[in-house]
């Protein structure tokens, strides 16, 4: 085989475990669903007061940050890596949303709990 | 050239067994099996299986892409993302739990409530009752009062009635004792005697009605004598008479426990006893009808308490008439 030809097996051979990072990197479209999703999904985090807990402002920050890589990630022109930052970044603002409700209803549950014992030594 | 032939067959062999050889999975894999393994044993497989199920088949396509292609980038997206989608079906579930917790509460809550309000409602109806009550009773107190103060008014009349009757056959007049009624001594008793004469009856009649008709006062029944004889036989005699007095009165319905005699002698003269008309003035009998003050005080004039009789001496010598 003339080096040439071994050049391209080479390239060839490796391209297989690459190609889809090739293609990932040069083929996808803009996820641009994607972002007004994940920055909708972030919006009611925020609104929902997710900041008020920890757990939940955790998340919702983990949130923020993905969702602003891939948004650098997008304008280097990296669509398929800046997908799954997106991805990422919606499935922690849910569980941000998910775990403020959370802290809302037990603190709820709690008051109401409370209220009882305060009838109950009345009675 | 042998050279890039061999690099040729160990490169592709090199990014093969880099793709596919490696066995550790990578730690978002690790943790996405943990937080599925925690959430499928929790209360989510009870209150959020459909939330549960996506984590399940979000942590198989982990597992097939580190199946497929060990550690890659897209099997840690893929664990990644596992992990969060099982814990967001145990916040789930958690959230309904506490959910049916705080409704439970506030059925509890309700409940008390009702027996708070049931309690208060209670004391309320003790309170109206006991309030109406005591209304009754002011009520009855107030009728009751009016009663008395009715009784009042018409025993007064009565007794200004009856003392209006007698000043047309006695003499009654108001000083500082209260109100007197005088009897001439010599309508009722015969000189020197201390016996009630027949004609005297019809007068100390209308005394009794009189006093009968007069509530809520004393009554002192005064003997007076002229001057003539000793100042010791005239208080005897003065005494007497007032007794004999009290004991027609008594027998005439006179309540026993406000009437008192005494005898006051030659000691309160109401005229000169230097004429015979003085003397005969001087002598009577004068039944006094008390000042509400007066008339739980002590008797006046030195002589005993009320309530406390005058023993009537023993009858003298009758006076030995001037020579």
């Amino acid at each position: 085989m003339s080096r040439a030809h071994a050049l391209v097996a080479l390239v060839m051979s490796a391209g297989v475990s690459a190609g889809a990072v090739v293609a990932g990197c040069g083929g996808a479209a803009a996820p641009n669903a994607r972002v007004a999703s994940t920055t909708g999904a972030i919006t009611a985090a925020e609104e929902i007061g997710a900041k008020n807990d920890p757990q939940a402002a955790l998340h919702l920050r983990m949130a923020q940050e993905q969702r602003q890589r891939a948004v650098e990630l997008m304008a280097r022109g990296k669509n398929a890596e800046a997908s799954w930052m997106l991805a990422r970044a919606q499935a922690d603002a849910e569980l941000a949303i998910a775990l403020a409700r959370e802290a809302q209803t037990r603190a709820a549950a709690e008051q109401a709990i409370s209220q009882i014992e305060d009838l109950k030594s009345q009675l | 050239m042998r050279s890039i032939r061999k690099l040729a067959l160990v490169v592709p062999l090199a990014i093969a067994a880099a793709a596919c050889g490696t066995t550790n999975p990578p730690g978002e894999l690790v943790s996405a099996r943990a937080a599925y393994e925690r959430a499928a044993k929790g209360p989510a497989a009870t209150y959020q299986p459909a939330d549960l199920h996506d984590a399940k088949q979000s942590l198989a396509r982990a597992e097939k892409s580190f199946a497929d292609d060990g550690a890659s980038d897209e099997t840690r997206h893929l664990g990644y993302i596992a992990e969060r989608k099982a814990l967001l079906a145990e916040s789930l579930a958690r959230t309904t739990a506490e959910g049916l917790k705080q409704a439970e509460a506030e059925k509890e809550r309700q409940q008390l409530q009702a027996k708070m309000l049931e309690k208060t409602q209670g004391k309320l109806q003790s309170a109206e009752k006991k309030a109406a009550t005591a209304e009754k009773h002011a009520a009855k107190s107030a009728a009751e009062l009016e009663a008395e103060r009715t009784a009042r008014l018409e025993a007064e009349k009565r007794a200004k009635e009856a003392t209006e009757a007698l000043s047309k056959s006695m003499q009654v007049k108001e000083d500082t004792r209260g109100l007197v009624i005088t009897l001439s001594g010599s309508v009722l008793f015969a000189f020197g005697k201390s016996e009630l004469l027949p004609s005297a009856r019809r007068s100390l009649d209308e005394v009794a009605e009189a006093l009968k008709n007069i509530e809520d006062r004393s009554f002192v029944i005064e003997g007076h004598t002229d001057s003539v004889g000793t100042d010791a036989d005239n208080r005897s005699l003065s005494e007497r008479r007032a007794l004999a007095v009290k004991d027609y009165l008594l027998s005439r319905g006179v309540d026993a426990s406000r009437i008192r005699a005494e005898g006051k002698g030659e000691s309160a003269p109401v005229e000169t006893n230097a004429t015979a008309e003085g003397r005969a003035n001087n002598r009577r009998v004068e039944i006094v009808v008390l000042k509400p003050t007066a008339a739980t005080g002590t008797q006046k004039g030195g002589g005993p308490p009320a309530g406390q009789e005058v023993e009537p001496p023993p009858e003298p010598e009758p006076p030995q008439p001037a020579p």
